[in-house]
């Protein structure tokens, strides 16, 4: 994976500065609780919070925000479009890889 | 900074949340859709979908681009029809399994073989999801279903290899867990000019997971992960080791002269007529 | 200066679409229809127009809606059995209100029946073929003229309204040849765009039932569906109001503007005591028949068999005792025209097997219905 170190430093030092800044918004409204995410992130950013919401939907949370490395997978990967990740547009510039890449090897061979 | 979701402002706001069940696919295969059109940088706007009819056939109705939702398995024929009308369009077919490989087969095959420009995302659950739980053409052999109590006895169909053999220059297949290469691999088939196919192989946590013991969109992510072999693995595979195993990857990637890009050439080499656009406006032609 | 030419009704028609500015056609091939596409294939791509030979006709349906919304008059041909397989699309085609044209040189049936032989038994099949509530329009030309004019009439009828149009051909006229006389200046319509993408209905309520139509890249960024949808297109299956004002429109939008579409044709209706009734191909031998025979009879040529002219036929039936349908299958529109004048004794001589009833054949009926 493309972890980018700077930027993972930046984020734990100045957490404070930042308040409630979140990097990861969950809409509330649109989450069905299917847990995708859960699944999805490489990093295990999230959790399911344990109480239900008024639709009854377990929501997920993100536990670990520390760990979030940008890869805006979850975002992807969210059916109900209620993940949103604070990466600069075009954040996936100058990120091309081969079609097949691998996930399941860290450097991404066939 | 962006607080709202990047793929919200190509959706009908008014029409969300949108109907499909918690932990379907085909939420995260718009997302996907959108993403790698973002990374084609193509016009939004000049996108033309259509779609025939079941559980993925209603993505089109959900993105605030022209769409024409249409019979049951016909879409590739509407398809036809409208990019031959207006080539300048960009047309994306959305379908399922029983859409594009049942009552569909047949224009799929020929769309195919014309090597029409058009950019098809077959979403296959291995299952009819919208009339509640029948096999497909694309349920494995031994699954169940609401048709099959005793289990699935017909061999499935292998879309993307019927497809690249039906002469499609571009054709894959991937997962919704491998979300990144199927981005990429949609990318591939818009800017491909000629017939692209991308099928995806997508969890139906309500209906297929309920039926085959899987009831929770995790766990049949989870099933899907482990199942999936790479093609350049599955290549030094035997049909044995291949068994209920998912083959992912490109299965044809090829360049051949376009369909409605031949009936221009016609038009201006033998008559020195462009292919008109728009006609229908204009008295005089 | 006005083009004067000795071709195949087929051909006729395939001139006639051009005229009326066709630009796309999708077909397959089927008896005795193939000599449409054979010909458009060879002239569109003249006239910068696409030709596509499709899978099946089912397919040809469903590219010709889609060329449609792509912003171009669209058409295909077929017979018989290719319109059996049309009708799903067909059904499409009414409940998304996209204009078209399909023209069925009829061939005999049911099933495969007689390829090259005539018969008119798509009658109700135009009319009610595919599921559901609505209002077609058919015309039926009896000449090669007549298939050239009514493929240009089809073709503004379908755009003025929004609706599929049939052109119920047959395997006499389609393979007849006559002269045909094409006009210079032949009126055609032209689709309607919207005027402005703010506020628009593509399905809009509004007075006669027809909101103008965009193309597709238009950038009205509309969404056509087949299922139950609301004035902006989007599906709402579940309420029973919706559903019903749109097909009401829909069958509404036909039958309110009938005084614009139906036409019939008459001779000696006023003081006849037989009126023949018939449409297509027969009425050459009608004509015959009533030329001949020097009893009071009349005769209705009934141009557009859908929406069924029943006000004029009611008008010029008035003083009739006695109605013969003559048509060549057993009895289509002859349940229409006894429903429309049940105070006469409507008669039906109803001919299969692929030849015209001849002009004698004809009198003969005539002469066992007796009259003055």
């Amino acid at each position: 994976m493309f972890i980018n170190i700077d930027n993972i430093h930046s984020r734990f030092i100045y957490q404070e500065l930042l308040g409630d800044y979140k990097l990861i918004i969950i809409d509330e409204n649109l989450c069905k609780g299917c847990h995708l995410c859960l699944f999805m992130c490489y990093k295990n950013v999230y959790a399911i919070s344990p109480e239900v919401n008024k639709k009854g939907v377990q929501l997920p949370f993100t536990k670990f925000e520390e760990r979030c490395t940008n890869c805006g997978t979850c975002e992807i990967a969210c059916p109900d479009q209620a993940i949103t990740v604070d990466l600069p547009e075009n954040w996936w510039m100058n990120n091309e890889k081969d079609i097949n890449f691998n996930p399941n090897f860290t450097k991404g061979e066939k | 900074m962006p607080k709202q979701n990047r793929f919200l402002p190509y959706l009908r706001e008014d029409r969300l949340p949108h109907i499909f069940c918690p932990g379907c696919g085909n939420g995260a295969i718009i997302n996907a859709f959108l993403a790698a059109m973002e990374k084609a940088e193509m016009d939004f706007d000049n996108i033309a979908m259509v779609s025939g009819i079941g559980c993925s056939s209603r993505i089109p109705g959900y993105l605030n681009c022209d769409s024409l939702h249409t019979t049951h398995g016909r879409a590739l024929s509407f398809a036809t029809g409208l990019k031959t009308a207006n080539k300048n369009l960009d047309v994306v077919v959305f379908t399922g399994d029983g859409d594009a490989a049942s009552i569909g087969g047949n224009h799929l095959i020929h769309a195919a073989r014309r090597n029409i420009n058009l950019t098809v995302i077959c979403i296959n659950n291995n299952i009819y999801g919208m009339t509640g739980g029948q096999i497909s053409p694309t349920s494995p052999k031994g699954s169940f279903g609401t048709t099959a109590p005793y289990g699935n006895l017909d061999n499935p169909f292998n879309l993307a290899e019927l497809v690249a053999a039906a002469g499609a220059t571009y054709s894959a297949r991937w997962t919704t867990v491998q979300i990144e290469n199927l981005v990429l691999s949609i990318k591939a088939g818009l800017e491909n000019p000629g017939f692209s196919f991308i099928e995806v192989a997508t969890q139906c946590p309500t209906y297929f997971g309920r039926k085959n013991k899987l009831k929770t969109p995790t766990a049949m992510a989870a099933v899907m992960k482990a199942n999936t072999v790479f093609k350049s693995a599955a290549d030094r595979m035997r049909p044995k080791e291949l068994e209920g195993k998912i083959v992912v990857g490109e299965f044809a990637n090829a360049q051949k002269d376009e369909f409605t890009e031949n009936i221009d050439k016609i038009s201006v080499e033998k008559f020195g007529k462009k292919t008109l656009i728009n006609s229908a406006y204009e008295t005089e032609l | 200066m006005a083009e004067e030419l000795f071709i195949q009704g087929n051909e006729a028609c395939a001139k006639g679409a051009i005229a009326a500015g066709c630009r796309f056609f999708a077909g397959y091939p089927i008896t005795p229809s193939t000599e449409v596409a054979e010909t458009l294939a060879r002239e569109l791509p003249k006239v910068g127009g696409s030709f596509v030979q499709m899978e099946d006709e089912i397919a040809s349906a469903g590219a010709i809606i889609g060329a449609s919304w792509g912003g171009t008059k669209s058409m295909t041909a077929t017979s018989g059995p290719g319109i059996s397989l049309m009708q799903e699309n067909i059904g499409y085609a009414f409940m998304t209100e996209t204009p078209m044209v399909i023209v069925d040189v009829q061939r005999g049936s049911p099933s495969t029946a007689q390829p090259t032989m005539a018969s008119q038994s798509d009658m109700m099949q135009a009319r009610w073929g595919s599921h559901g509530d609505y209002e077609p329009i058919a015309l039926s030309p009896s000449s090669v003229q007549e298939f050239f004019d009514f493929t240009v009439k089809a073709f503004n009828l379908a755009e003025q309204f929004r609706v599929p149009v049939f052109v119920m051909a047959d395997e006499v006229i389609g393979h007849m040849r006559e002269k045909i006389i094409i006009e210079d200046n032949i009126e055609i319509v032209a689709r309607k765009r919207p005027e402005k993408i703010d506020g628009y209905l593509p399905f809009e309520n509004i007075e006669n039932g027809t909101s103008p139509m965009p193309a597709f890249g238009d950038g009205f960024n509309i969404h056509v569906t087949g299922l139950t949808h609301d004035e902006r297109g989007y599906p709402d299956t579940n309420n029973p109001e919706t559903h019903h004002n749109l097909v009401q429109r829909i069958c509404d939008k036909v039958l309110n503007n009938k005084d614009k579409i139906c036409s019939v044709r008459s001779e000696n209706c006023e003081d006849a005591d037989i009126v023949i009734l018939s449409y297509g191909a027969p009425v050459r031998s009608v004509v015959e028949a009533v030329n001949r025979t020097d009893k009071k009879v009349g005769y209705i040529k009934i141009d557009t068999p859908w929406p069924f002219p029943d006000e004029q036929i009611k008008e010029l039936i008035a003083n009739a005792s006695d109605v013969l349908v003559v048509e060549m299958n057993l009895g289509q529109m002859y349940y229409e025209i006894d429903r429309v004048v049940k105070d006469k004794n409507v008669h039906l001589m109803g001919v299969i097997g692929g030849l015209l009833p001849t002009p004698d054949e004809i009198l003969e009926k005539i002469d066992e219905i007796g009259g003055n």
